[in-house]
């Protein structure tokens, strides 16, 4: 599988530079979603092989691994992350069309497209963006533990909880899982095997209130661990914390899943 | 898996691409074009028209080099930071802080104070663009109002990178992308000067104009080869 080892010449550096940059603190989610994208790349192994290329499939696999290849070489040799993980895309569909024909592309194109959940995103523009919704998970928070009893408040940046002060940064609010929360979500929708197109709909647009909540959940349990534990044990929930919100969203989907499923037999069956 | 000719042939062509592009991104690289200049401390006057430096109250001045996102240090890209209290005849306290890299890339450039302010735990109140008198011609500053518990903060500063100065994000990134194409990786300042006021009202126009006298007095002081690394229209 020789392209496979180019891929690997070209965008192991890539991985390693993202994980100092972006990944070492804990705040994203862009680690699991590569695991689940390299997993959806690994299921159509079988289909991979019994495919065959056809004349046409071969011109435009050439012209998009040529793409690949210059965007990957703009964005190395500028620093130019985003550039870099954009160029996965057209380059591994590129190598796929060349060499198992139109059936390949068509095979990898959800999972190779869903690489573009890790293109990091600069931090100002992701702010720009997400400000409200960051506005609204620190209000809930500090509204629901108001309401619980507990010694809350809020002063612009800072939540303030007992004798701890805790900054309403990125880390803790989670920005970035939100977008690896989206990727989960297109990922379940991908899979299941619900047969109606409205549910399906259902479920992807159910993918926002999702996400907000298990951020919610996200920084209310931080908050909390920090006042029962201190800091010290607030910070180690911060690695933990992404990965934890991300399978509490899966599961939340699978759930709605199931409710949804159940209406639509209902519905069926009246 | 069939494995004809014609299909390993077409793998083993990928790779050699792939290869080649690998080579060409670790050997045919964009180039430094900074020119080598003396450190800031020497560049910078100790004292120039009415203003002299406070040598004990560098603590006071918000570091331009700090900017932590959660435990993550992000690749700093300064080469040269200059951190310095001045102040007139009159008691006027000024901050100066002057932070330079010698290499600008897309992902590696000088911070906005913006981030370094807000990271710190300071809020941002007022932000606008200003014309300011500098050096004969009008040039454009960016001015900040600044909060933190029991200090409020009134900033001018401009950001140069390469031959241009104070652009938005977008301008920047597409600046230094036709750069690169042309081979080339250009230096950056960030210049900063602020002062803290009495309140969140009011007083800070007044220090505005203190600040960007103290910067044009500041620029004249200096020989043209330091101005041209402070500042370019």
């Amino acid at each position: 599988m020789a392209p496979l080892a180019g891929l690997a010449l070209l965008y192991v550096p890539t991985y390693i530079d993202l994980y100092r940059q972006f990944w070492a603190a804990g705040a994203s989610g862009a680690p699991v979603m590569l695991l689940m994208t390299c997993w959806l790349f690994w299921r159509q192994r079988e289909g991979l092989h019994t495919a065959t290329a056809s004349a046409g499939g071969r011109r435009l696999g050439i012209a998009l691994a040529a793409c690949g290849c210059l965007l990957y070489y703009l964005g190395r040799t500028q620093t130019f992350y985003q550039l870099e993980v954009i160029s996965q895309v057209p380059l591994i569909l590129g190598c796929v069309t060349v060499i198992c024909g139109r059936a390949g592309f068509r095979r990898l194109l959800f999972p190779a497209c869903l690489l573009l959940f890790l293109v990091p995103v600069p931090g100002s523009v992701l702010d720009e963006i997400l400000l409200p919704l960051k506005e609204w998970v620190s209000d809930v928070v500090d509204a629901g533990l108001h309401f619980a009893g507990y010694p809350i408040g809020r002063t612009g940046v800072i939540i303030t909880i007992g004798p701890y002060n805790l900054l309403v940064a990125d880390a803790c609010s989670g920005l970035h899982s939100i977008i690896a929360l989206f990727g989960t979500g297109l990922i379940y929708t991908y899979l299941s095997s619900s047969s109606s197109h409205l549910t399906k709909g259902l479920l992807l647009l159910s993918i926002v209130p999702v996400a907000l909540l298990t951020n919610v959940l996200r920084v209310a349990g931080l908050t909390l661990i920090t006042f029962y534990f201190g800091e010290e044990a607030g910070a180690e929930f911060h690695d933990l914390a992404g990965y934890l919100e991300v399978v509490l969203a899966f599961a939340a989907l699978y759930g709605i899943e199931r409710v949804l499923i159940l209406l639509q037999a209902r519905g069926g069956r009246a | 898996m069939t494995s004809n000719f014609p299909s390993r042939y077409r793998a083993v062509a990928l790779l050699l691409a792939m290869v080649v592009t690998a080579l060409c991104a670790a050997y045919v690289r964009p180039v430094s074009v900074a020119t080598p200049h003396p450190p800031l401390a020497q560049m910078i006057p100790q004292s120039f028209a009415d203003w002299r430096v406070v040598p004990d109250l560098t603590s006071n001045v918000v570091n331009p080099d700090a900017v932590n996102q959660g435990d993550l240090n992000t690749r700093q890209p300064y080469t040269d930071v200059l951190m310095r209290v001045y102040a007139n005849q009159r008691g006027d306290h000024i901050m100066l802080a002057i932070a330079y890299g010698a290499q600008q890339r897309q992902e590696v450039k000088i911070h906005r104070p913006e981030l370094c302010y807000t990271s710190q735990g300071f809020e941002i109140l007022a932000r606008r663009k200003a014309s300011v008198p500098l050096k004969g011609t009008h040039s454009e500053a960016t001015r900040l109002l600044v909060l933190a518990p029991g200090r409020v903060e009134a900033v001018s500063y401009w950001i140069r990178i390469g031959d241009i100065q104070n652009a938005s994000a977008v301008q920047t990134r597409l600046y230094l992308f036709n750069q690169a194409l042309k081979g080339r990786v250009v230096d950056g300042v960030l210049v900063r000067a602020s002062q803290i006021v009495a309140s969140v009202d009011g007083s800070s126009e007044g220090s505005y104009q203190l600040q960007e006298r103290f910067l044009s007095e500041l620029l004249n002081s200096v020989d043209p080869s330091v101005r041209g690394i402070l500042f370019r229209g």
